[in-house]
This record gives structure tokens, sequence and C-alpha cells, in this order.
């Protein structure tokens, strides 16, 4: 763990840094501050930020204090956008494992789903699921993972099948090794690298979908006011209050550069690692 | 080697107290020679002894991180340059038209995506600024120079459609296009077959003579080195231990370590009990061992302990096109008697087919016809779990140490996995594991650490650990020894030869290297093109060869000079 972080270039250790320090704030903002999410300060609605009121990033339309609402609405994002991706890493990794250990017509048929799979209008068919069944938490996270897992057994499979390459799966084959112990013991271990590169992508990909969706007001996140839903209140509101806009916007940004400047640090670091 | 003797003309390159770190760690300290006009230096040493480092300084072609200092200096046609701290653009000027460098993957150094001709050109542009009619035949008068008859044609190829001769060929055209006047040669042949080895040198002697060139000659191969240069310098830990001429290093070297490195290479004639070490001779322990005398009675009565009949082989198309495609057939009608105990060493030049044979005795390749019978099972009816059970007895030391071990394992997990699968030592796995690593001379800490904390040798004694654990009757070795340099290469064969005689393992040693197959072998095969060209007694074969290939691949090993 700690060679993993010396390996790291300086701009990922810095996307690193940002995106604890921002989870800390996520989980920590209701008690820096008196003021909750959920009820208005009825008597500043639209109130600019600062540092006197104690509503440090201002109010929105009904006086509900953004500092809180952002922080409420990140902590959102960010909750459903791990808990999608790491479904969604845990999906991919097996089938791409497999798909990359049969080898062969097996292996390609299962990539040639994957690829049938990926040409779905990904978009109509959240809208179309989540207006017809009752929308929950749990349903758009179960939505966004089995979009996420196609890029990750992309990737794992790829990798597994130059593992299979390698002679140390031949010299299991030839100590006696059952296939299902081939898989676990040899191959899966040695994928694991590689499946965190995919959960890095996967993750950045699923905060981002979340947000726009709750931002289109189909998401079931947006009553709860994720980042998308505080956006999209925002572009109501730009010309009289831009903070409510600027401010989860910025936060959302940040959040999403991080996590991509960490994807690709960590790449690099891999890359080098094999080199 | 007359303007070598000649004492009065300058040195082309003087190379004075070079030293070299990638950051904290040295790699070149204080390395001094002279390289004459006319004369050819070999550098030899094991990996890591600094020997390419060193003709990549010359060239300056090492990497950013790299802090060289001392002094080289080069003679070009138009004065004395020091190369040490060269500015780039005129370095790239030298490079090529004063310094060519012949690197040891053609395959690698040559582009993929543009064809020889193209990359060829490009040089002559570059340096000599040649254009259209004339750049075309300057490119196939350089063809022409390297053996390249069809020079037209071959320009036209990419680096993928041409032969591992050729390509090496292409390689040396590409360096002396532009009529440099140091060759840098780094492990040239190293990559080749006996027979295409004994053909770029050739070449190189050739044109070593009509180009009147000087050369740097890096390699491994000591016999090699010491056949086709004017004077050697034996290279280890970043210095030259011995400089001195070729004759003198081979007849009668001075240092121990390479008295050492002469030493431990098997050799054609005579049959050693075991190969002396580098480290016999450093502690001084060398003494003359007497070749042993081989005698055993060929028992034609007694079953063969492994009996392959009639075995072909080969490979099928993938994909629909197997429905019209013809199988190609890679093995034609081998049959095989081993005796129990013994070792068949198989031979053959790449593509002859050793590989799939060994994969078809290991049953990790399914052959069109025949029978593998080893005691008396049947290998080739064995499927499933019973096949997983029977495997116990035949095990594989594999080529590559890099990648033979799973890198996620620690050396325990590896050496207990194979106990633990066949139910071996029960309730005293451990101490079966211990005795694994006494057993190929490792040291007991060895068993937390991963595959990448040991070298090439020692990873090669974890894979040989791994396949006797399960107590194998047969082990074939594919190759096991070529990754590794020939002091190592002496322990490991030592080694699997000690526990041969003590576990009366049946060997099957795969190798392009006579040397080593004389060593180790009681028994020879010589594959030709997927047929078995010529089988018998190791002596009776090194000694009186029947077939013209078996003639050609003896003739081909280097011998060092007379």
């Amino acid at each position: 763990m700690r060679a993993a972080w010396l390996v790291l270039p300086n701009r990922a250790k810095v996307a690193a840094v940002i995106l604890i320090t921002m989870a800390f704030w996520f989980l920590l903002a209701p008690i820096t501050s008196r003021f909750d999410a959920r009820n208005p300060d009825w008597d500043k609605p639209n109130a600019a930020p600062s540092l006197e009121s104690g509503h440090y990033f201002g109010t929105d339309a009904i006086g509900r204090d953004l500092y809180q609402r952002t922080a409420a609405g990140g902590r959102l994002s960010l909750l459903v956008g791990v808990l999608a991706a790491v479904c969604a890493l845990l999906l991919g990794t097996l089938y791409g494992a497999v798909a990359g250990f049969a080898g062969g017509a097996i292996g390609d048929a299962m990539m040639r789903a994957v690829d049938l799979l990926a040409t779905l209008p990904f978009l109509l068919i959240v809208i179309f699921v989540l207006t017809v069944f009752t929308p929950s938490l749990s349903l758009l996270i179960v939505l966004l993972a089995s979009y996420g897992w196609l890029d990750v057994a992309r990737v794992v499979r790829l990798e597994a099948q130059g593992l299979m390459a390698k002679t140390f799966m031949t010299a299991g084959e030839v100590l006696g090794l059952s296939s299902l112990r081939q898989l676990c013991q040899h191959l899966l271990p040695n994928l694991l690298p590689f499946a965190l590169l995919a959960l890095a992508i996967a993750l950045p990909n699923a905060v981002l979908m979340e947000s726009f969706l709750s931002f289109l007001g189909v998401s079931p996140a947006e009553a709860q006011g994720s980042l998308g839903a505080l956006l999209a209140e925002g572009m109501q509101d730009r010309e009289y209050a831009p903070w409510t806009l600027i401010i989860p916007a910025f936060v959302l940004t940040l959040m999403l550069y991080a996590l991509q400047e960490l994807t690709d640090g960590y790449r690099d670091a891999l890359e080098l690692q094999r080199a | 080697m007359t303007a070598a003797t000649d004492i009065h003309s300058q040195p082309l390159l003087r190379v004075r107290d070079l030293h070299l770190r990638y950051g904290e760690s040295r790699v070149l300290h204080g390395v001094n020679f002279d390289l004459m006009p006319g004369e050819t230096l070999g550098l030899v040493g094991e990996s890591g002894s600094g020997k390419t480092t060193t003709a990549l300084a010359v060239i300056q072609l090492l990497s950013q991180q790299a802090k060289l200092s001392g002094s080289l200096k080069y003679v070009a046609r138009q004065g004395e340059h020091e190369l040490v701290d060269l500015p780039e653009t005129r370095m790239q000027r030298l490079r090529g038209a004063e310094i060519g460098m012949v690197f040891q993957d053609a395959l690698s150094a040559l582009n993929p995506v543009r064809s020889v001709g193209s990359q060829l050109k490009e040089v002559l542009w570059v340096h000599q600024r040649l254009r259209g009619h004339l750049l075309q035949q300057a490119a196939e008068l350089a063809l022409q120079k390297v053996g390249l008859p069809n020079a037209r044609l071959i320009s036209k190829r990419y680096a993928h459609e041409l032969s591992g001769g050729q390509r090496q060929r292409v390689m040396i055209a590409l360096a002396l296009a532009c009529k440099p006047r140091l060759l840098i040669c780094d492990e040239p042949t190293s990559a080749l077959d006996v027979s295409v080895q004994a053909q770029v040198i050739a070449l190189l002697t050739a044109l070593r003579e009509s180009e009147n060139l000087s050369m740097l000659f890096i390699s491994h191969d000591l016999a090699l080195t010491a056949q086709f240069c004017d004077r050697i310098a034996v290279m280890r830990q970043g210095q030259i231990v011995e400089l001195d001429s070729a004759h003198r290093i081979w007849h009668a070297p001075s240092t121990p370590y390479t008295r050492g490195l002469l030493a431990c290479r098997p050799r054609l004639q005579g049959n050693p009990s075991r190969l002396l070490t580098v480290a016999d001779f450093e502690q001084g322990q060398a003494e003359a061992q007497k070749p042993s005398p081989t005698a055993f009675a060929e028992q034609a009565n007694e079953p063969a302990f492994l009996h392959v009949s009639g075995l072909s082989a080969g490979y099928r198309t993938r994909g629909i096109a197997r429905l019209w495609q013809q199988p190609s057939v890679v093995l034609h009608d081998i049959n095989i008697r081993l005796m129990r105990g013994k070792c068949l060493g198989l031979v053959g030049e790449s593509g002859s087919g050793k590989t799939t044979l060994a994969r078809c005795l290991m049953r990790l390749h399914q052959p069109f016809s025949g029978q593998i019978r080893l005691g008396h099972d049947d290998l080739l009816a064995a499927h499933g779990s019973h096949l997983r059970t029977l495997r116990r007895r035949f095990q594989m030391v594999f080529q590559e140490p890099y990648s033979s071990l799973n890198p996620a394992l620690t050396i325990w997990q590896t050496l207990i996995e194979p106990l633990k699968i066949h139910g071996l030592h029960k309730g005293r796995e451990a101490d079966r594991v211990r005795e694994l690593l006494g057993a190929v001379s490792l040291p007991e800490d060895a068993l937390m650490r991963y595959p990448a904390q040991f070298s090439g040798g020692q990873r090669q004694r974890i894979a040989i650990a791994r396949a006797l654990a399960v107590e194998p009757e047969l082990l074939l070795c594919d190759e096991c020894v070529s990754a590794l340099d020939v002091s190592v290469q002496a322990q490991i064969l030592n080694l699997l030869k000690d526990l041969q005689a003590k576990l009366g393992l049946t060997l099957i040693f795969v190798s392009h290297d006579l040397s080593v197959i004389r060593f180790m072998a009681d028994h020879v095969l010589v594959l030709g093109e997927g047929r078995a060209v010529e089988q018998g007694l190791v002596e009776s074969i090194f000694e009186s060869p029947m077939h013209p290939l078996t003639r050609m691949l003896l003739d081909a090993v280097p011998t060092g000079p007379k």
C-alpha cells in the first residue's frame, strides 16, 4: 500500500487529498454549522454567501442553507456512485475473468454479448424503468451498475487473456490443478490491480450519470437533493442567486476532476510497474 | 588484426575511467579500454555486468537519468570528439555515419509498420542526402552487401515477413549503410539458432575485412567471442576484470573469475560428471575432474518406461476456416523408447517441433494420432480428473523463470499447493516444503518472499522444487537453462544431475544448446522439420553423426580459437 502511494504521480496525490478532504466535509458538515439541509431559514430566502449570517454558501429560494445542502448532495452522489461502481466491479471482474479463462468460442461469445448490451440506448431504458417501477435508491444503483459493468468486463477480460498466456498458468495445468482453482487462486489475484483500475474508471462515470439523471429530474435521488438536483434548481434561480448554481457545480466538477486524476495516476503507476 | 598489432597507430576509441550511475545504483566503476582501427574487441560478462551499458554509453543512447562521467574519446574522420559531453545534435551526426549499432532483438528494433527498404532509405537520406534513383540503388546495394541477393524483393518486406537471420542481416545493413568506422554489436546472434548464428558471424567477419571496420562485440558466449574477436575484455560488476588477446583469454586466463567462466560451460567433447562453477574457482577449490566413463549397457529386454509410438501432431486453423483448411502437421511419426532413470536430449532448430513434442508429452496439446505410454498408463486415454491425478507422475520445468511462477503467491504458497491438491504428505506438508527448498539449495527465509524478489537462477530453482514437489517419475526440462547466465546454468545443470541420480528421475531435456545436451543426456533425438532424423546414444551421435542436419548443428557450435 505504501509502495503504491510512492509511485503515484504528484497530480494524483493532490487529487487523492482533495477527495479525502471532500469526503470528510460531506460527512462532518452537519456538525460544523447550526443549520441543516432540510429546514429552511424562512427569514432569508436567496441570501448571498456570508460568514456573519452563518450561511457560508448562501441559501436557496426557500431559505435552505446551501452549505448543508451541497454537503448532503455530495454525500448522496458519492454514496450512490461508490455503491454502483462496486457492484459493477464485482459483476464485471467475475464475468471478464471467466470469459478470459474460458477463451476460444465461449469467451468470444461472452464478449459479443457485452458488445450487444453496450449498444442498447441506456438512457432511454433507465428513464423507462424509473417511471414504470417505484423509484428507489437501490433501483438506481442497480441500474447504474448494470451499465457500468460492461466496461469493467472488457478491461478485465483483456488482462485475463494476457495472463492466460503466462507460463505459470500452464504450470498449474501441468500440476493438475482444477479449472476452478486455476481461476480463483492464480488468475483472480493477479487481476486485482486491473479490477481496481476498472473501479476507478466506473466510479466517476457512475457519479456523473447519477447527477445527470437528477438534473433531468428522473432520478429517485433528485427528491433527496443530490448534486444534480441542486444544479437543476440553480439553473432556475441563476439570474438573481447565481451562487445556487455556481457552488454545487464547482463541487461536482472538483469531485469529478479529482476522481479522473486519481484514475489516470493509478493507471500510469500500473504501467510503470509493469515496464 | 594487422592494424591492431600496429602500436604506432592511434586508437579509434579511447575509454578512460568511465563511471555511470542511475540515482543511487552505480552501474559502471571506472571502465578503461582502447579500440584500435580495424580491431574487434569483445565485451563478455554475465547479465548485469555492464557490457551493454558500456556500449550504450559509447553511442550515447543512455536514458536521461544516467549520470555519466569519465572520458570517451572518439577519433572521427574530421577530428577528435569527446563523446561524454557532446551535444545531442552533433552526436546525431556521428551515429550512423561514424558509429553504427546492431541490436539483439531485430524484430523489436525494426519499425513494424514500415518496409525495411524505407527504413534503409531513411538512414541514407538523413546522412547522405541521396534522392530518387540513387537512393533506391544505394539501399539495394546495402542489402546485397549483407548477403541478401534479391534486394529489391526484400526491401519491400516488413520485419515480420522476414526470417530471424534475414532480419539480423537487415539490421547489419542499416548499421553499415552510411559506412561507419565503428560497429557496435550487442548480442547480435543470441536470439538465433546455432546454424544461423554461424552464417551471421561469417557475414560479420567478411564485412570486417572488406569495410575495414572496428567492432565492439558484446556477447555472453565466451567461445563465440574468443573465436571472433582480436581482444576480449571480461566485465564483472561494472568493471573490466581482465583484458587480453582472445588467444590468451581462452587458453591462459589470469583471473579466477575468467577461469571459472570458461570452465563452467559444458563441452561438446568429453563428459565430466559435474560442471565446475565460478564459485569453485574463486574459493580455489577447483580440481581437474576426469571425464567419468558413462558406462551403461542397453537393456533391450527391459520394457521402456516412456514409450511413444507413431506420434503425429499439429495445429488446426481456428474458427470456421477449420472446416475446409487442412491442419498444419508439425510432428510426423515420432517414436521414443526411454528407460527409467535415463535422460533423453531433444535437439533441433527453432521450428523443428521440439516445443510441440514437449507439449504433447505433457498432455498440453492433443496430438492427431499415436500413443504415449508412461509405465503401464496410456497418457492419451486419460481425461478429466483421471488425467489430473496422473499428472503427478510427469512434471515440467519451463524456459522462462520470470513468468513461470505466479507473482501473487509467496514461495510457500507456490510449493504447498501441489502437495495439497494431490493430498501428499498429509499433516507434514511444512516439513516437505522445507525439504524441497533444501534440495534445490535455497535458504529457508525464501519461503515468505514473492518471486519478484529472486534472481533468474533462484526462480528456476523454485520452479524445479515445485515440479519435484509431487515426486514425479518423469521430468521434462524445456530449454530450462537457456535464459540463464553460464555460471548459473552450471549450477542448475549440476543440481538436475544430482537430483536425477538421487531420485531416479527420468529426464527429457529440450535444448538448442548441443553442449548442454552432451552434458545431460544419455540418448539424443534430433528433430528436423518435425521428423526424427537421428536417434541414439549421445556418444555415438556426437562423435559420428550420420545425418547432414546433425552434422551441420554440431559444426555450427562455436568452439573458441584453435
